[in-house]
């Protein structure tokens, strides 16, 4: 028994140095840049179309010519060639430069006014029209009344207009 | 003579009461909400700036390394915000290394805060012009919304106490101008 363990012990210590050494190595060799040579423009413009620059106000990234938003188009490709999803790739923007790169705000606190005003807004100018509408629609009887029975003064007034009127005939 | 018109009576239509219930509705919503727009854009320009002081500022530097400004109290801090992207940032980072290096034992720490950045072309920035002082990426704009920055570069100057003396929008060229500000935020020789 003794013979077959040290060997074998041998060949267990050996592999841990392997182990040992390879990890080390790989340790000190810098995390390389993937190629990206094999992702096309249209796959980064596909990711970056639901993204907008940061810097710019309403102008969207696979438009953006800006030197950072290059720099973002690069990343996306970089993690593309890595294997990351479109909605990893969004998520990793998002907590580098916040919501905003959305080009929308998000569903959550004092954001949620943006989403909710304009609903509001609409709701209330459209109630309001439609009881204006109603109200010009409908007859008001005081005003009709006086239109159909115009006043004393109105009359004298017709008289006299009837009068000069006459006049030039 | 001439004969005026009669004044013919106009039915006035009394504004009732729902219509000055709508009025009151147009009016109070838009105030209500300029009103809110005013307390939060008077809460993100925080309280320590209306007082002077440095807002507060963590981050974590590209290194790993966590940075709090309350732990560089009785120093002098440079903040800079600078960023890959940005063509006035590189006329200043040399004089801001060189700076750095010149001022290290004196009680001085610069900070580097990169803006709106990727972190590749930041790292290749600063290998590019050999930047040694802690930097590190500002997620989210945090910090840059809290100090209320207007573009990049943008150096704060901020004395032992945390009160911020200087503000310098657009790169610091000069030496002499560097210095200049570094004076007013030197720690004082017990």
């Amino acid at each position: 028994m003794k013979i077959r363990f040290i060997p074998f012990i041998r060949i267990l210590f050996s592999f841990f140095l392997f182990l040992t050494a390879f990890s080390v190595a790989l340790a000190q060799t810098p995390t390389p840049t993937p190629d990206t040579s094999a992702i096309s423009a249209d796959q980064v413009n596909a990711v970056a179309r639901g993204l907008w620059c940061p810097l710019c106000s309403g102008v969207r990234l696979d438009v953006c010519e800006l030197k950072a938003c290059d720099q973002m188009k690069e990343m996306i490709a970089i993690k593309l060639a890595e294997g990351a999803s479109e909605e990893e790739i969004k998520t990793y923007f998002a907590e580098q430069y916040g919501p905003q790169v959305f080009g929308q705000p998000p569903t959550e606190g004092f954001n949620w006014l943006a989403w909710i005003l304009p609903v509001v807004g609409l709701l209330g100018g459209g109630i309001f029209v439609w009881y204006g509408i109603r109200r010009m629609i409908r007859p008001q009887p005081g005003v009709t009344a006086a239109q159909d029975a115009p006043s004393a003064a109105a009359d004298d007034y017709s008289q006299k207009l009837e009068q000069e009127l006459s006049r030039y005939d | 003579m001439t004969d005026t018109l009669p004044d013919v009576p106009v039915e006035s239509v009394p504004a009732t009461k729902a219509v000055l219930i709508w009025r009151a509705v147009f009016v109070l919503i838009p105030l209500v909400f300029i009103v809110f727009l005013a307390m939060r854009l008077g809460t993100a320009k925080s309280e320590h700036r209306a007082e002077g002081l440095a807002p507060p500022l963590e981050f974590t530097t590209f290194e790993g390394e966590i940075i709090n400004l309350d732990d560089l109290r009785g120093q002098g801090v440079v903040v800079n915000f600078w960023a890959s992207w940005c063509d006035p940032c590189r006329e200043e980072a040399a004089l801001l290394e060189k700076t750095w290096q010149r001022e290290m034992e004196n009680g001085i720490i610069f900070l580097g805060l990169d803006y709106l950045d990727q972190e590749p072309a930041a790292k290749a920035y600063l290998v590019e012009f050999d930047v040694t002082y802690p930097n590190g990426p500002d997620l989210r704009s945090q910090v840059a919304r809290r100090y209320g920055i207007q573009g990049v570069p943008e150096t704060f100057f901020i004395d032992p106490e945390g009160k911020i003396v200087d503000i310098i929008v657009g790169p610091i060229t000069s030496q002499a101008q560097m210095d200049n500000y570094l004076d007013k935020i030197r720690p004082k020789e017990k």
